[in-house]
């Protein structure tokens, strides 16, 4: 029976683990502004999602308004070509490709921030949480001894969504580019430590050759054992502001709020006793 | 000692049951979807993908658990039937019942109600053969203590909303999401849904 029991709490431990696991990695997922709100991710119908920094679209395709016409077969439908469905109006437009029948779309009729907008909740899914590295490891740090953070230069890379619509005098092509900018540790050490550290760019990698008595940009410094913890670990965080800006085919460009993506990371911080004899 | 017995092939079978629904709620990370190659396919007929036949064989062993007793040995079918349910709801949203899968009066509900009854109201609607949303389901985890269950894999989605005959949405996008399911009134209702990684013009959910 007592064989049972161990069976069984190994087992629900293991996968109470294993969900956290799981929900910590998808919190991390989350974009927020910088208020810590989670940001709002819609998607407008209408709107034509590019590819890369273009627009995708073959130029053997012409956009039109489309004309008002009858279905012809004494339905209601087919003789509007304006439509408001959530206080958003569309417009039909003719999309005719060379070798292809025409075919009819309904786009929305928004200016480039809106465009910009949609562009930007599909680019923060391309940001990637900011899983951070340390040196010494997170679970064998030592006081009054630098920790390197830094996060892969994979991370550090802009991230860019085109979305656009047609519009009578061409289209409308916004480009929104995600730019990471800061890079923020947060320790976990409360009062015990100097508080958050905040480095303009992704860290240095620390490597054996740079030895232990190099600083870096991106370091942080803690004065006392996680010990002090019941858990014997501080809970920290790295996290990555990203800058989000876009500019259209027009000249046209603007600023959005800034986005924070996070990971958070247990620190074992230990006390190094050395027996210093002469 | 018939009793010793009886009792002992009980709370074996207890614990049997037990670590099964463990097992199949610790499930390979969602996140690993191209490990399973589990797809369920809307124009197909009710498709047992491999993820779902494994948590049925973990949870349902025909000579230990009573169907009646054991609400988790329906959420593969249910989600099968959650499947056709969507699509039928997005087919012909003015013959969608609502009340079949959700249960109204949350977040979740409400906003997926919205949705419904702008299709309804402005004759937005998918149509059989344009498009499709491919299912690829990584595991399925449940919670006996909160009677939650829980799908967690990729949608490949490639459906076209047509407004008044006319294409309205045909973006293709791929989504990593789970979609969790209650026991509620002796039914699992469908009561959240959360996507973690959205793409566009990819399919994130193969290869």
């Amino acid at each position: 029976m007592k064989l049972s029991r161990v069976l069984l709490a190994t087992i629900f431990l293991s996968c109470i683990l294993s969900d956290s696991a799981i929900a910590s990695n998808d919190n991390s997922n989350q974009v927020r502004d910088i208020f810590g709100t989670v940001v709002d991710r819609t998607i407008i119908a209408g709107i034509m999602i590019g590819d890369n920094e273009t627009t995708g679209e073959s130029e053997d395709c012409d956009w039109a308004e489309s004309a008002v016409r009858d279905s012809g077969r004494g339905q209601t439908f087919g003789n509007e070509v304006e439509k408001t469905i959530d206080s958003i109006s569309f417009r039909l437009y003719d999309r005719k490709c060379s070798g292809q029948n025409t075919s009819y779309h309904w786009i929305a009729t928004v200016g480039p921030e809106t465009i910009a907008r949609s562009a930007a909740s599909i680019a923060y899914d391309l940001i990637p949480a900011p899983f951070g590295d340390f040196a010494p490891p997170a679970r064998q740090g030592l006081i009054n001894i630098g920790t390197w953070f830094w996060v892969s230069a994979f991370v550090w890379q802009p991230k860019s969504v085109t979305a656009w619509v047609p519009s009578p005098i061409g289209p409308i092509v916004v480009t929104t580019t995600a730019t990471p900018y800061k890079l923020i540790f947060d320790p976990g050490d409360g009062v015990f430590g100097s508080g958050k550290k905040t480095c303009t760019g992704p860290g240095l990698k620390w490597n054996s050759v740079i030895g232990d008595n190099v600083p870096s940009p991106c370091m942080y410094t803690y004065r006392h054992s996680s010990a002090i913890k019941p858990n014997g670990l501080f809970a920290a965080s790295t996290s990555i502001v990203w800058r989000i800006t876009w500019r259209t085919n027009q000249g046209v460009s603007g600023v959005m709020p800034d986005v924070t993506t996070s990971s958070s990371h247990q620190m074992r911080i230990r006390e190094f006793q050395a027996l210093v004899t002469s | 000692m018939r009793t010793k017995i009886c009792a002992l092939r009980k709370s074996m079978q207890k614990l049997f049951v037990l670590c099964c629904f463990v097992i199949g709620g610790c499930g390979a990370s969602p996140r690993s979807v191209e490990t399973t190659p589990a797809v369920f396919h809307e124009e197909s007929v009710r498709p047992l993908n491999s993820a779902m036949a494994r948590q049925n064989e973990l949870i349902s062993p025909s000579s230990a658990v009573d169907q009646s007793i054991n609400p988790f040995d329906s959420v593969a079918t249910r989600f099968n039937e959650f499947i056709d349910w969507h699509k039928n709801c997005f087919h012909k949203p003015k013959q969608c019942e609502l009340e079949e899968f959700i249960t109204s009066g949350t977040p979740f509900s409400d906003n997926f109600s919205q949705i419904i009854t702008r299709n309804r109201k402005h004759n937005i609607y998918s149509q059989p053969g344009r498009g499709e949303r491919k299912y690829f389901v990584n595991s399925i985890s449940n919670d006996p203590t909160t009677m939650t269950a829980t799908v967690s894999g990729c949608v490949y989605d490639t459906v076209i909303l047509f407004l008044d005959g006319f294409i309205f949405d045909d973006k293709v996008s791929s989504s990593l999401a789970t979609w969790q399911f209650s026991w509620q009134d002796n039914r699992w209702s469908w009561v959240d849904f959360q996507t973690y990684k959205k793409l566009y013009n990819v399919n994130i959910c193969e290869g």
